[in-house]
């Protein structure tokens, strides 16, 4: 999970401070805006790169480190691969211009577009995600989670126990990672390879390893659950809360900017709009320039988000 | 006053051995109790059955004037406190901090007094510049310290440690045991149920039970105890150092009375 | 063979961020036939520095040799390790954990096992050795769960007995215990040592270091800092060293010092220190 998403890395920055409902939200309505289609090219590269630099610019006011995400995408390197070959022999219908040809194969510049959309969408959701893991700590998230499960209390859904179980859980991740590496060196020591031999003993290995842990896991459990008992402690009772989520300025702003994100790119996908290029400038210069003009745009916000912060 | 009376308690857990048979005793506001024996012998299951997570076959429990049962044991509670013996099996919070204020949330303490709190009692216990960190960061010592200061922190009558200090290294049982003696310096009313097998901690008590098989075969002071060795030997405990070495000098043939210090039994030994 | 360690450094997670040194140029030699105690503050390294003996561990600079083998960051190929760990047995601190069979003598069967001895060799030896650890037969077809944790205890070191390690090591193997059962344990390493294997044995007692050793490796951040017999050891100021000074020690120095002249080098347990004084006395 560390691979994909980012840990949280403790920082004091804009996003960092923001509540997590707010994040959830905001989260949700850049993904929207992401996922967009638009009729024609042209849009979909101009709006859908200006999404891109917002995105990439609240990377860096995040102080993520954008290196980090694209290491957690070598593991997706193989799906990545399949999907530009898929598209590429199974090209869109309407396909008319042709790229090159390999052999008998005719590659149309449709599919090779096709499937740089589908990767920069990916590689644009897990930023979001990165940036929401990587700025929120994991119980804020619980927190956050549990406050938007609390409707579900009308079902009888047991919002507070879920959200308690997932905060012990992750309480004790180190934990049960220590214990494991701690059975893994004694049954070491007994002669089990977890890294070689055949499949049966390899399989034996991993019980000795499985058992042992599912024990220990029980029996902390009860030890746990005696100590939050003796402590009073009652899912079913009336309890206040130390934790308590405050909404601030810098949620607005957030809210506010992610929210008309996803509404601009909604109302402009519904028109329709062509570049008629002026015959003396070619259309890939003009990409050039408007990337140029986007990284342009990213540095500048995010210096003076990073100044203003200061 | 007596806060805690324990009438023949019985308790098995397969209906065939008795795990504890017929203990009585009481515990009197302000005292320390020690409650020693061998493993197996039925300690553990006795603290549980004070703090009504277990209950008992035969006999009756009174704590602070009311009978325990299903309907009383969270009123009990309210006055008990329990620091069990595995540092990281009662650590619920993420953080010092939220582990302490767990006990708050459960019993409704207002949010606005939190804070204040939690500074006050993780200072009692020394622990006041640990509190934003993680449990995976602290050691045992100083994870039974925030158990501790959780507890302290519902201001109980009775606190009873169930072998808090066995899984510690000396230093963790050190700074635990000094945080007990702070506690009762500073709340001479607060009664303390110290059940462990290290007997120098229990010759710090004011009285010792000593059980075995589920049976108390001695309630006495700890002088009126040393009197009596054999017990000690029958349940495989270890003397503390000076008697052991009074019995090993009597088997010799060397007589020496008991003495506050090695040094007033050294120099017995040399007129 | 001594069991030599040669300049052995140990960083964790070297790589990252989080590294740690744990072993800071550690370079002793432990004879073979001795009982030998490490002892130091937790985080010292000794630990670290046990686990480097059945290559657990690998050192990040430096070697450690043990009979024939050596380990050092060149050989790192687990084939070459798993000849090892049948010499040198390694019974950690929380074992219990590590049993896992439907029964105990299937449990301290698995460890020969993996070692290639046959399901009816191993099951001998694990008899033999759940005898030698004082578990009575008819506990042999029981689960390791019904079982209380001392008796838990025993298996795990049954289990590691059954590989017949020529070098035993075992890391606070009385922690949580009583006394009695204290005392049980440390005897049946005794009779072990007594009969040729080498122990090693990592703890926070000072008593036992008294009593039973007749080697102590001191361990502080990381280096040595001191290696000598416990005589050498009770000479000195043992508190410099973190560590607590044992009542027996105290009282015999006493005793010297108001004239009783007992001799320490015949004194390990209060009982002999009662002998002494008795002889002494008459």
């Amino acid at each position: 999970m560390n691979a994909i998403l980012g840990r949280y890395v403790n920082h004091d920055t804009f996003i960092h401070r923001m509540d997590p409902r707010n994040k959830f939200f905001c989260l949700i309505a850049l993904m929207v805006a992401v996922f967009i289609s638009y009729p024609t090219y042209e849009m979909t590269f101009i709006v859908g790169g200006a999404v891109a630099t917002l995105i990439i610019a609240l990377l860096l006011i995040a102080k993520v480190r954008i290196l980090d995400v694209f290491k957690s995408l070598r593991v997706l390197w193989f799906f990545i691969l399949l999907l530009m070959i898929i598209n590429v022999f199974a090209p869109p219908t309407n396909a008319i211009n042709i790229a090159f040809t390999i052999g008998k194969v005719n590659v149309y510049w449709e599919a090779i577009f096709q499937s740089l959309k589908i990767i920069l969408r990916l590689v644009l959701m897990i930023m979001l995600t990165t940036l929401l893991t990587a700025t929120t700590k994991p119980l804020d998230l619980t927190y956050a989670l549990e406050w938007y499960m609390a409707p579900l209390k009308v079902i009888r859904f047991p919002v507070h126990e879920v959200a308690m179980t997932i905060s012990i859980a992750l309480r004790f991740i180190p934990t049960l990672l220590d214990e494991t590496d701690r059975i893994m060196k004694a049954q070491s020591s007994r002669g089990v390879d977890f890294k070689h031999g055949k499949i049966s003993s390899r399989l034996k290995a991993i019980v000795s390893l499985i058992i042992p842990l599912f024990i220990s896991s029980f029996q902390r459990s009860e030890e746990l659950a005696d100590s939050m008992e003796a402590r009073g402690y009652d899912p079913k009772a009336k309890r206040t809360r130390y934790r308590v989520l405050k909404f601030s300025l810098a949620d607005l702003i957030g809210f506010i900017l992610c929210s008309g994100v996803m509404a601009a790119t909604i109302v402009i996908s519904s028109f329709k709009w062509t570049y008629t290029t002026p015959h003396f400038v070619p259309w890939w210069i003009l990409s050039l320039i408007l990337v140029f003009l986007y990284m342009l745009l990213t540095a500048l916000i995010t210096a003076v988000v990073r100044r203003h912060r200061k | 006053m007596k806060l805690i009376e324990v009438n023949n308690l019985t308790f098995s857990y397969d209906k065939k051995v008795n795990v504890i048979d017929g203990v009585s005793f009481c515990v009197e506001s302000g005292k320390y109790i020690s409650i020693i024996g061998h493993n197996g012998s039925g300690k553990s299951t006795f603290a549980k059955l004070l703090i009504g997570l277990l209950e008992a076959k035969e006999g009756t429990i009174k704590a602070f004037g009311l009978d325990m049962n299903p309907q009383n044991v969270h009123e009990i509670r309210r006055k008990i406190g329990i620091v069990f013996q595995n540092p990281d099996n009662q650590f619920v919070g993420a953080t010092v901090r939220d582990d302490i204020a767990f006990g708050l949330e459960n019993r409704c303490v207002p949010h606005e007094k939190m804070d204040q709190i939690i500074n006050e009692f993780s200072c009692k216990v020394h622990m006041e510049e640990f509190l934003d960190k993680e449990p995976e960061n602290l050691s045992g010592g100083q994870k039974q310290r925030v158990a501790i200061a959780g507890i302290l922190a519902l201001s109980p009558d009775v606190v009873i440690f169930d072998e808090a200090t066995s899984m510690l290294d000396p230093r963790g049982k050190r700074e635990v045991r000094e945080c007990i003696e702070e506690m009762r310096k500073e709340n001479p009313n607060l009664s303390i149920l110290s059940i462990t097998h290290d007997l120098e901690e229990a010759f710090a008590s004011d009285e010792i039970i000593v059980l075995q098989e589920g049976k108390v075969i001695a309630h006495d002071k700890p002088e009126n105890l040393l009197e009596k060795p054999d017990i000690f030997e029958e349940t495989g405990l270890d003397l503390p150092f000076k008697n052991k070495l009074i019995k090993e000098l009597k088997a010799q043939g060397i007589e020496v009375k008991n003495s506050d210090s090695i040094e007033g039994i050294v120099e017995q030994l040399c007129r | 063979m001594p069991i030599r360690f040669n300049d052995v450094f140990y960083t964790y997670q070297a790589n990252s961020p989080f590294k740690s040194e744990a072993l800071k140029g550690v370079s002793l030699d432990i004879k073979d036939g001795s009982f030998t105690c490490i002892v130091g503050h937790t985080g010292s390294g000794k630990s670290t520095l046990v686990q480097q003996l059945n290559g657990l561990l690998i050192p990040t600079s430096g070697s450690v040799e043990v009979n024939n083998f050596t380990v050092q960051k060149k050989h790192k190929s687990l084939k070459h390790l798993h000849s090892l760990r049948k010499e040198v047995g390694i019974v950690f601190q929380f074992a219990r954990y590590q049993l896992f069979e439907e029964t105990i003598e299937q449990d301290v069967a698995f460890g020969p096992m993996n070692f290639g001895a046959k399901k009816e060799e191993a099951l001998e030896i694990a008899h033999e050795c759940l005898k030698t650890v004082g578990i009575d037969e008819s506990l042999f077809k029981r689960s390791p769960f019904e079982v209380s944790g001392g008796q838990r205890r025993r298996v795990a070191i049954a289990g590691i007995l059954g590989l017949k390690p020529k070098i035993l090591v075992l890391d606070e193997p009385t922690a949580g215990l009583d006394p009695k059962g204290a005392a049980e344990i440390l005897k049946l390493f005794k009779e072990l040592n007594d009969k040729g294997t080498t122990i090693i044995l990592v703890t926070h007692d000072i008593n036992i270091v008294y009593e039973y050793a007749n080697d102590v490796i001191v361990m502080n951040e990381g280096k040595v800092e001191l290696h000598c017999s416990p005589e050498e050891l009770f000479k000195e100021d043992v508190e410099k060293y973190s560590l607590e000074t044992p009542l027996i020690q105290q009282t015999v120095k006493m005793c010297l010092e108001k004239g009783l002249n007992i001799s320490p080098a015949k004194i390990r347990n209060v009982h002999d220190l009662a002998v002494e004084i008795a002889r002494v006395k008459k």
